[in-house]
């Protein structure tokens, strides 16, 4: 008992921290007064059992206690209300001084004979009326109500059936059952005949406060009638022990039902974070990266493997790459490159892109908390709009720090070599005829043109190393071309990752964290309802 | 004009009064102003139709203080099933003289409850089963029931207690409590203190009704201490003129009758209001003035509860309409300083810029042969639809997500109160923008584009122009509007562009050439002007969701209506009274 007790409040407390802003201010209020209620009532006498005399005006409280001390030790009066101040009245019970100041309770009166063997260590607290004109006695019946270990509903036939007993004190404490009696006083003013029928009267309207097992009491305080049975059931409920811990519970109980649920918490698997990171990958520009990737890419082959007459011009053209400001030239031309400090020289999001973030982001957080209540829910949107602030500088940082694919390939330098050679030998052909007709001119012998099937061997070099220089660029650029493509595709692929463990970061987890706050706070609430 | 009339008016505007909001008591307005309603029905018209018409005591009290017992023993016949089973009675019985039943078979007072004849129980039959079982489901019916020992002009009505766990018990007497021109209210030496009939005494008090209280059940010799602490309540609290009186604790004979002269002096107390034809008019005449009094006071908090009403809808139409403003100001914000022309944007103007052949024919000092290199350069020629669809992407994304924004602040604005919360279930709409919003958002920016070109034709007003506009392209002209909109401060243009650079200059020049620099700037302003109204327009529809919401709280009677007609009435029941006196 004591332990779950233990692990009961300990939820409770779990549910305070954890619901702080999700849960009515109200229900916030009352879990802090029950767990400071429960702190201190467990450090105080722990083996005295307090039991309050509860009940209307006129029912006969101080009456019922005077006949179950046997002495009078409360003041009665046919003027009402009578009694205003809270009176104790205590048997074993002079250590319990500390307990009497926390219930504020003034007026203590000591006996030395229990009423019960069984109850040696008890105070029993007559209390002020709840139902007359004078609010102030209600206050103080209300406070009390919830620092006793044990209620005694005292009513009257007159009274019994009255709206204030029932739906403001009985039915609240409908889970109070194992800690409460019920006694109808006065049964003296019943016609012998007509008691058993008001008590099942009675236990009829208790049964619909949801208070069905109580037991209830009949009793006289002015004949004394039912007064022994009375005192054997205070102290077969000091037997039971642990009346305290059993009347916290069941306070944890009634409470821990008026806390609202957090809906139904979706699995973590449901979080679709790939489609967020695409669409914000998206967002952020990888897609023209990508792109810048491609073409940085086909231009440094073309520029390598063209044809040399050609590709020199291609120098002039800049790279796409580095136009953004990413890539292995950026990073080779700074000495300490860090791209943690380092931004993109791709202009700011623009408003368009930090409207299709927020978009994204929006609707992933909706979709996250989809079957939550509305406290929740607004929860996790605030936490998704407060990422949306930083967001566009982290996935800049993200994209900076991405290693794209922008490496040259080792087929450069065979076609590179390979062009060269092929214009060397149209230059050799080119060189060979222009000697021979220069030579031809100074009057100087020709070198013998060998001819190979009728071509001169100097022309076919010329047009050998022309055509091939043509075919390679033409290759090289369908070979770049593919390649790119690949580059591209890898690039969005390398960029998308990058994006994605930036939303996981930045996005999901504090979601998810949020999702967890609603999880164990479900599971809170799933062990302090016991 | 007739008081009756007023009361009319009156009435229609507290039955349609509107406090359908859950805002702190409204549940306790919406009921007092149901109160009011049922009081009008039941007791104020038909006795400012008739003042001369019988009076009807009602015996009020607790339960268990012995209503039923007492009534029994003042018609000295069992009539009213009295118990110690609580609560006891459920049906009202009304007790007239057999000479009075006309007064009662009709609906003139207490319409709502349906009407049983019935019968006197058999001689010899004893309390404890007179009348009918208790039943729930009788509590809608009014028995009336014909008994010489009434007095003539007295009806008396024995009303379910106030205070049990019987919620129809209490709702029923509070109902009959309204509609009597006098009380015997019942207490017994228990219950003199208890919080709840004071409630009922003060309101007689505040609407000075005629009261008699029997104080029953008191032990013997209590009566010594007790009657002093209650005559000096009922003095404290405004019945100084209350009568009391006491009814000791008695057994009950066989029948579970007391004894007649038990309740000699109600009975005399009864009789002598019912004998005097005068005094009868005046306790009706002050009833009823104490009524109207005490129901103008009520209309008067009905009224405020009203205002608070009205004031919680007005502030949550202007928070509505302050978080769309602000996605409007948001969407301007977006669209000015060169924030949309970022990134894509950007770069896509920038290469049409540079390879279009735009600028060769509009700049004679930029070398074809240049151009041509360049455009080589820098690769394909962009054609012009890049730049559109980009910049359409871009604000129709703005517009979009400051309009999700905006209905998810209204959303969770609306959550923070439990008024806000009530609107919101009936209207789970609400939680994010309208269904078609993102297709209304594209119609908004397509149909801003076709205004442009709509706004560029038209200043193209000379021949020249048009030949300009044409050899260009309307589409690319109006392309270079909207990068010169986008790029614009707080709608000028000329030397402020500053962020979107050179690039925006260029579709700035191109302009200029075309219409001139000030037509170009006025161009822009009613370019810009444009978008904000339709993105206004498209707001204010989608704000207008929430406002039809909201206003449905509002229908109802306004709280100066309500004032002024419950002081009318107050003043033509005044002046009804004044003349009757004089008369």
């Amino acid at each position: 008992m004591t332990v779950a007790l233990d692990a009961r409040l300990d939820a409770l407390r779990t549910l305070l921290t954890t619901g702080n802003g999700r849960i009515p201010p109200e229900i916030a209020t009352d879990l802090d007064a029950l767990l400071g209620r429960a702190g201190v009532r467990r450090s105080l006498s722990p083996d005295v059992t307090v039991v309050g005399v509860f009940g209307a005006t006129g029912s006969g409280k101080s009456s019922l206690v005077n006949a179950l001390v046997g002495a009078e030790v409360a003041r009665t009066h046919v003027r009402r209300p009578t009694t205003s101040q809270p009176l104790s009245v205590g048997w074993n019970t002079n250590t319990a001084g500390d307990l009497l100041d926390w219930l504020d309770v003034r007026e203590r009166v000591v006996r030395e004979d229990p009423i019960d063997p069984r109850a040696q260590k008890l105070l029993l607290l007559d209390l002020p009326d709840f139902d007359s004109v004078e609010s102030a006695n209600r206050d103080v019946a209300q406070r009390l109500v919830a620092q006793v270990d044990a209620l005694v509903w005292v009513v009257d036939p007159q009274k019994y059936a009255d709206e204030v007993l029932h739906a403001q004190f009985i039915a609240p404490h409908a889970r109070h059952g194992a800690v409460t009696l019920v006694v109808l006083n006065q049964v003296d003013l019943l016609p012998e005949s007509q008691v058993s029928g008001v008590i099942d009267s009675l236990r009829g309207i208790l049964a619909n406060d949801g208070l069905g097992r109580a037991r209830v009491l009949p009793v006289s305080a002015r004949t004394g009638a039912g007064i022994p049975e009375l005192r054997v059931a205070i102290g077969d409920l000091a037997a039971a022990g642990e009346l305290r811990d059993a009347r916290l519970a069941a306070d944890v109980s009634t409470l821990a039902a008026a806390i609202p649920e957090p809906g139904a918490v979706p699995r973590r698997a449901v979080v679709p974070l790939d489609r967020l990171a695409g669409e914000l990958a998206d967002a952020a520009g990888a897609p023209a990266i990508a792109s810048a990737v491609a073409g940085s890419y086909r231009k440094r082959a073309q520029q390598v493997t063209g044809w040399p007459l050609l590709s020199w011009v291609l120098r002039f053209r800049s790279d796409p790459l580095r136009r953004l400001g990413l890539g292995p030239l950026a990073r080779s031309s700074g000495r300490g490159f860090d791209p943690a400090l380092h931004r993109t020289s791709m202009p700011a999001l623009s408003a368009g892109g930090r409207a299709a973030v927020s978009m994204s982001v929006r609707g992933f957080a909706d979709a996250a908390g989809d079957g939550l209540t509305e406290s929740w829910r607004a929860g996790i949107r605030s936490v998704a709009d407060g990422t949306i602030v930083s967001l566009p500088d982290q996935l800049d940082l993200a994209i900076a720090g991405t290693r794209l694919p922008a490496k040259g390939s080792w087929w450069w330098a065979i076609f590179a070599v390979i062009q060269w050679l092929a214009l060397l030998a149209a230059l050799f052909g080119a060189g060979w005829l222009l000697a021979n007709v220069l030579l031809f001119r100074i009057g100087l012998p020709r070198f013998e043109v060998p001819t190979v099937e009728g071509w001169a061997v100097p022309t076919l070099l010329i047009i050998g190393g022309v055509l091939l220089g043509i075919l390679l660029g033409v290759l090289g650029a369908l070979l770049a071309g593919m390649v790119a493509a690949a580059r591209r595709r890898r690039a969005r692929r390398v960029l998308t990752a990058s994006v994605r463990q930036v939303t996981q970061r930045v996005v999901v987890a504090p979601i998810v964290a949020e999702l967890d706050r609603a999880r164990g706070f479900a599971a809170a609430l799933a062990v302090a309802r016991g | 004009m007739p008081a009756i009339v007023s009361l009319e008016r009156l009435r229609a505007s507290l039955a349609d009064v509107g406090l359908g909001l859950p805002l702190d008591g409204a549940q306790q307005h919406r009921d007092a102003a149901a109160a009011a309603v049922r009081q009008i029905d039941d007791y104020i018209r038909p006795r400012l139709a008739d003042l001369d018409a019988p009076l009807l005591a009602v015996v009020g009290g607790s339960t268990g203080s012995g209503k039923s017992t007492i009534v029994n023993a003042l018609l000295g016949t069992p009539t009213s099933r009295a118990g110690v089973i609580r609560p006891t009675t459920r049906q009202p019985i009304l007790v007239h003289s057999p000479a009075d039943a006309g007064w009662f078979a009709s609906d003139r007072i207490l319409p709502g409850l349906a009407r049983v004849r019935g019968q006197v129980s058999a001689a010899g039959t004893p309390a404890s089963s007179a009348g009918d079982a208790p039943a729930a489901s009788r509590i809608n019916e009014l028995m009336l029931l014909g008994i010489d020992r009434v007095p003539a002009f007295l009806a008396i009505v024995d009303a379910p207690d106030i205070d049990s766990i019987a919620d129809d018990n209490r709702a029923l007497a509070s109902q009959l409590l309204a509609a009597a021109d006098l009380w015997l209210f019942v207490t017994t030496a228990n219950r003199y203190a208890d919080a709840v009939p004071w409630r009922l005494l003060d309101n007689a008090a505040a609407r000075s009704i005629t009261v008699g209280v029997i104080l029953n059940r008191v032990p013997p010799g209590a009566a010594v201490d007790v009657l002093p602490d209650l005559r000096g309540m009922l003095d404290a609290r405004g019945l100084p003129g209350a009568p009391i009186f006491v009814i000791d604790e008695q057994p009950l004979d066989d029948l579970g009758m007391l004894p007649p002269a038990a309740v000699e002096s109600p009975r005399a107390w009864l009789e002598s209001i019912a004998g005097d034809r005068a005094e009868r008019g005046r306790v009706a005449a002050r009833t009823l003035r104490g009524a109207v009094d005490d129901l103008d006071r009520r209309v008067s908090v009905i009224a405020d509860a009203r205002r608070q009403q009205l004031d919680w809808v007005e502030t949550a139409v202007a928070a509505v309409a302050h978080e769309y403003q602000s996605a409007v100001d948001e969407v301007d914000d977006a669209t000015k300083d060169g924030a949309l022309l970022r990134g894509e944007v950007l770069a896509r103007w920038q290469d049409f810029v540079g390879t279009s052949d735009v600028f060769r024919r509009l700049e004679s000092w930029v070398s074809r042969a240049r151009d041509q290199a360049t455009a080589w350069l820098r690769g394909r020629p962009q054609p012009v639809v890049d730049v559109e669809t980009q910049i359409e992407r871009g604000l129709h994304a703005v517009i979009v997500d400051q309009g999700g924004s905006a209905a998810a602040a209204v959303w969770a604005s609306l959550q923070r109160s439990a008024a806000g919360r009530s609107i919101a279930q009936q209207h789970p709409e609400l939680r994010s923008e309208s269904s078609g919003f993102a297709e209304a958002s594209a119609t908004v920016v397509r149909d801003w584009q076709g205004a442009l070109m709509r706004l560029v034709q038209q200043n193209a007003g000379s021949k020249r122009m048009r030949a300009r506009v044409l050899s260009l392209g309307l589409n690319v002209v109006t392309v270079a509007l909207m990068i010169v909109v986008f790029a614009s401060t707080g709608g000028l243009t000329g030397g402020e562009i500053a962020i979107a650079g050179g690039s925006a200059v260029l579709g700035q020049k191109l302009l200029e050439t075309i219409f001139g620099e000030d037509a170009v700037r006025r161009l822009a302003l009613e370019a810009r002007r444009d978008l904000q109204q339709r993105v206004s327009a498209l707001f204010d529809s989608e704000a207008e969701r929430f406002e039809a919401a909201l206003a449905e709280t509002r229908i109802g009677a306004s709280p100066e209506v309500l004032r002024r007609e419950s002081s009318t009435l107050l003043d033509e029941v005044e002046r009804a009274a004044a003349s009757g006196d004089r008369s």
